[in-house]
């Protein structure tokens, strides 16, 4: 527990406001919902971690603060963004006939649609 | 703390996840395309939240909240992602009500048994403190030009 409150500090939140409830227990996989859960994630908002997504959100020097239900939006909206490149590259690697995806899938990705531009020159 | 995107990405078992579900069955991704795709995220985090800041900052606000990212979704043009995004925050907002109101359970129980059955109990404190510490901001003093973003939601 004493680690997650380093944490915590770290990231400069001293009155909690950055997502709490994750950092009321340690490494668990999946969303603040841990009132109800034994262990069984009934309502999981969010496949990804949100304390990694927190950290991450915090290594920008101009974000003070940010509510829970940002921390939970932009891990939605990751995860969709994954979808999204996944099924683009596979669109790739069928007219590659392939049926694994690689890493050119990827890159053909990002060339051809705008809303990737931003991963130019960033996976390599 | 981790100060580049290599120190800090996301859970390589949970990437796999996400990208299978997302695809038909019998398709494979190589080990390179994956460490591509969790790298493509964690730019994703850092982009998103970088744009979703700037709208805060310029609602002249220290905390990102939920419509700052909405609004940084659109700009960064997936608006294919709106109706999805809104659920979750409709769900999230479920469960922290949830959550406020067993916890005044709690408290209240609490209470009762302390004051030995003579509750005066003022819930409409505990609510507010409550809802200002736990809630996100829902009803933070923000609101101002986004309400109408909100009420498109």
């Amino acid at each position: 527990m004493r680690s997650w409150d380093k944490v915590k500090k770290m990231a400069g939140a001293e009155n909690g406001e950055i997502a709490d409830a994750a950092s009321d227990r340690p490494e668990t996989p999946n969303s603040e919902s841990q009132l109800s859960g034994d262990g069984d994630k009934p309502e999981r908002l969010s496949k990804l971690p949100l304390t990694r997504i927190k950290a991450m959100m915090k290594m920008d020097p101009d974000v003070t603060l940010a509510s829970q239900e940002s921390v939970l939006l932009i891990s939605k909206a990751t995860e969709l963004f994954i979808e999204s490149l996944a099924k683009e590259a596979y669109v790739h690697a069928r007219q590659g006939k392939r049926k694994t995806l690689q890493k050119k899938d990827i890159d053909n990705s990002i060339e051809e649609l705008d809303s990737f531009a931003f991963l130019e020159g960033t996976l390599d | 703390m981790a100060e580049k995107i290599e120190d800090l990405n996301l859970p390589n078992a949970v990437i796999t996840r996400i990208i299978k579900d997302a695809l038909p069955d019998g398709v494979n991704v190589s080990k390179e395309a994956r460490a591509a795709i969790s790298r493509a995220a964690s730019v994703f985090v850092l982009y998103a939240t970088s744009c979703a800041n700037n709208f805060a900052l310029k609602g002249k606000r220290k905390t990102l909240n939920g419509t700052d990212v909405i609004a940084a979704v659109q700009e960064m043009e997936f608006e294919q992602f709106m109706d999805q995004l809104k659920d979750s925050w409709e769900a999230f907002k479920k469960e922290q009500k949830d959550k406020k109101d067993a916890a005044e359970k709690r408290k209240k129980t609490k209470e009762g048994e302390k004051a030995e059955g003579s509750s005066t109990g003022q819930p409409s404190q505990d609510e507010v403190n409550t809802s200002t510490e736990a809630a996100g901001n829902t009803d933070s003093m923000e609101q101002g030009e986004d309400k109408e973003d909100e009420q498109e939601m």
